[in-house]
């Protein structure tokens, strides 16, 4: 008993894991969704919230051609989606931005429709770039069908019969998205400027709303054109509607993103890790009921990665992660039934599991163990996740001392002070957009000498920095330094304003052979969005799905409270 | 939206403001540390009714020659300075005028430069909005040589208070006419790179060789037409008064 207790009391409480550890590129590529998440996040407030989303008019001909209007009604705020469905060509389609053919556009505003907002909208959408918002406008959206998975889902429904789920399971969506536009971006409304008491006032809800909302239309639009060509059609069954999600593709432009806003992703990290480390520390006795909503959670990942059919180049494949689960669902099963974590008691026991298989699991496999164990702390976990924010704006302390920097440099940024960036591959690749719909870039300098670099370059910019300040004196101010070298002033900026955030840079240079985009574009698209599925493409573009298993609008209405995510095929 | 001149007025947000003006920036000889910090400049220039993007545009070969080692400290005593702007645009002194208030505030509790020899000192103006963030109250007074007082202020971390100018221009963006903004945001297509067959390959789920050959994988769904791709000039959106 005294060996027990000594046992107990040497263990410390968990806490959020280190940004040494953290923030490497590959690590942050294997975050898994998670109820903090920004989809999942969401779709939970509209539940809690019994959000209405209803159809206000569906004028689509049996070409595929019409406006489309959704009511989204809030608690206390309304909302109207405006669709266009066009026809789906051929000629010029393809998933990139460069893409000019879209089978949807459309636009979330605030408010209930009017006919001046569709009109507008009408006029403006197609102009994209050279187009305007309207006032009330949050967010400009685009969509194209998968072709073929639409067309059979419309030949069955039509026949009426349901479609194959496996048909559907090859890319588990009907419609993908192009593109989701917001913050200002076309004179959409910004989002700092929504404020907290807006019922889309955190960052990126209004987005994520859009892209439910284009899974929702994607189902509608197939029910109605199977209804247009053939009078015995039949409505997609819902539970086949909830398997569907809406189609993602994503790709370099997440890698600004991940620099342009510092603040906001280490606030996002943040809040998973307080959740993860909150969950970690919860001390379970055996036959708690905890352990057997944790056991069910991580059984139903299984069959979710059992059932996955698609192919990943450079990440584990979902046969491994969901054997990797096995071992942990079967850790938790002795701790269910004994109390103990491989025949030992422990203070922390999900903390102590955590630890021994973190380096046994694939990469995946573990964030999915952690990720799951946030259901646990559900109350504490949608307070962490309703505070994630971070503006965008980083201000010089022009006091600070070159000294205080200085040291403030070597704590935070030694390794960008170790990365040699005298080699030829430090600085091998380029990052720019094209003047063809702005379009995010990377290639070999050599390849495209014109382009202007617009990545951020931390390493160099940190070395050079640094050599900089050694050559002035100590107590030279910050002021004083940024006038003799003025090139330096958004670092310093950059520098300055982050550094009390734990996570706000990932720990890699941009510029080299060895950096790996996919890996932060993993990182948003999966761990921040919580998009499942993720296939990579040349290590620089994913295809996910979006709203995987999310409820439909009648169950949303409902109330309907259980876990969504990791749907099961509907057989 | 039409103004007194029966001009179109576009509302214009802070994102594509701060967008085009460091795209734009980026194309003069000031260096990306210094431009990617005075996203702002020009937009508050703006929503103040001085010269805002006109100006940009009308100092844009200016600015192409703009050389920040010309700013000079002329005299200093005590929390009063000089500063000698060697006939640099206002836009490139605002920065280290705001950084110098800041630090002579936090040392003596006030401040004051006086800024001479900047071309389009009027802008020198925009500095009492621009440097609440930095947690300093600014007033300014002159023409020519222009006198800058500041006095440390305390942050309350709402930007509604702390900054009531951003805030409005994320409520409202500003108003700019037409034609003048498709010249900027056409001046500011500059800066981004050229479209080629060879730049193509640089972002997608695959490429395309010139023999018609493809890397990758092709399940992404795309559909993807191949001979856009490999097209030699992509037009762009801009079918509808595309250069008004």
């Amino acid at each position: 008993m005294s060996e027990l207790r000594a046992t107990l009391i040497k263990e410390a409480p968990p806490r959020p894991r280190p940004s040494e550890e953290l923030m490497r590129p590959g690590k942050l590529a294997a975050f898994q969704p998670s109820r903090i998440s920004n989809t999942r996040a969401l779709m939970n407030k509209l539940i809690r919230e019994r959000w209405d989303i209803s159809i206000e008019r569906f004028d689509v001909d049996e070409t595929g051609s019409g406006t489309v209007v959704y009511s989204i009604k809030a608690p206390s705020q309304e909302f109207s989606f405006i669709a266009f469905s066009r026809p789906p060509s051929r000629k010029a389609r393809t998933g990139r931005i460069i893409g000019q053919a879209w089978d949807m556009m459309g636009t979330l505003n605030e408010g209930p429709a009017t006919e001046a907002d569709i009109e507008s909208a009408r006029q403006e959408l197609p102009k994209l770039y050279r187009g305007r918002a309207t006032p009330n406008a949050l967010v400009w959206a685009r969509s194209n069908r998968s072709m073929r998975v639409f067309d059979q889902t419309l030949a069955a429904l039509a026949e009426g019969k349901q479609p194959s789920i496996d048909d559907l399971s090859q890319v588990c969506y009907l419609m993908r998205n192009t593109g989701l536009d917001g913050n200002g971006t076309f004179g959409t409304r910004p989002f700092p400027s929504l404020g907290p008491d807006h019922a889309l006032g955190r960052p990126l809800e209004a987005q994520c709303l859009t892209a439910y909302l284009m899974r929702e239309y994607s189902c509608d639009l197939v029910e109605h054109l199977a209804r247009l060509a053939s009078p015995k059609a039949v409505k997609l069954d819902p539970a086949i509607r909830r398997y569907l999600g809406v189609g993602n593709g994503s790709a370099l432009g997440l890698i600004f993103f991940v620099h342009k806003h510092p603040q906001l992703i280490s606030s996002f990290i943040s809040a998973r890790e307080q959740a993860i480390a909150a969950a970690r520390g919860l001390q379970l006795a055996k036959g708690d009921a905890r352990l057997d909503e944790l056991l069910a959670l991580i059984r139903r990942a299984i069959i979710f990665r059992r059932e996955d059919r698609m192919t990943y180049e450079t990440f584990a494949s979902s046969a491994q992660v969901a054997d990797d689960l096995e071992k942990v669902a079967a850790a938790i099963e002795e701790l269910r039934q004994t109390g103990l974590v491989g025949g030992e008691p422990r203070t922390y026991p999900l903390d102590a599991i955590a630890q021994r298989f973190e380096a046994e699991l694939v990469p995946e496999a573990y964030e999915t163990y952690l990720s799951l164990l946030i259901e646990l702390v559900p109350d504490e976990a949608d307070t962490l996740a309703a505070a994630i924010a971070g503006p965008d704006e980083v201000n010089v302390s022009p006091a600070e001392t070159v000294e205080s920097l200085s040291t403030l440099i070597r704590q935070q940024y030694q390794w960008a002070l170790d990365i040699d960036m005298s080699t030829p591959e430090a600085y091998k690749y380029v990052w720019y957009k094209s003047e063809t719909a702005e379009e995010p870039r990377r290639g070999a300098r050599e390849e495209i000498p014109e382009a202007i670099d617009l990545g951020l370059d931390i390493c160099g910019g940190v070395q050079s920095l640094m050599a900089d300040l050694g050559r002035e004196a100590s107590d030279l101010s910050v002021a004083r330094f940024l006038m003799k070298y003025p090139g330096h002033r958004y670092l310093v900026a950059r520098i300055q304003t982050l550094r009390d955030l734990p996570y706000p840079t990932p720990i890699a240079n941009i510029n080299s052979e060895a950096f790996i985009p996919i890996d932060l574009v993993r990182l948003m698209n999966v761990g921040f969005h919580g998009i499942d599925k993720t296939r990579d493409f040349l290590r620089r573009n994913l295809r996910g799905v979006l709203c995987h298993g999310a409820p439909t609008p009648d169950e949303i209405r409902a109330g309907r409270a259980d876990f969504w995510a990791y749907p099961a095929e509907p057989r | 939206m039409l103004n007194s001149q029966n001009t179109e007025m576009l509302r214009i947000m802070p994102r594509e403001m701060r967008m085009m003006t460091e795209r734009i920036l980026s194309l003069t000889s000031l260096p990306k540390g210094f431009y990617l910090a005075a996203q702002d400049l020009v937009m508050y220039s703006q929503k103040l009714g001085l010269g805002g993007f006109a100006l940009l545009e009308e100092r844009f070969e200016l600015l192409k020659h703009a050389d920040l080692g010309k700013i000079s400290i002329i005299s200093e005593e005590g929390a009063t300075l000089r500063l000698d702007a060697g006939d640099q645009h206002a836009w490139c002194v605002i920065p280290g005028v705001i950084d110098l208030l800041g630090e002579l505030a936090h040392s003596f509790g006030a401040a004051r430069i006086t800024v001479v020899n900047a071309l389009d000192p009027s802008e020198l103006q925009l500095t009492s909005s621009l440097a609440a963030r930095n947690g300093i109250a600014v007033t300014v007074a002159g023409s020519d040589e222009i006198l800058l007082a500041a006095s440390a202020i305390s942050l309350s971390g709402d930007i509604s208070q702390d900054e009531p100018l951003l805030w409005e221009l994320l409520q409202e963006g500003a108003a700019i006419p037409a034609p003048l903004w498709w010249r900027i945001y056409h001046l500011a297509q500059k800066a981004l790179a050229p479209d080629s067959v060879v730049s193509r390959r640089h972002a997608g789920p695959l490429i395309v060789n010139d023999d018609g050959t493809v890397i990758g994988r092709k399940d992404n769904d795309d559909e993807t037409d191949i001979s856009f791709l490999t097209s030699p000039k992509i037009s762009g959106y801009e079918t509808e008064g595309a250069h008004s």
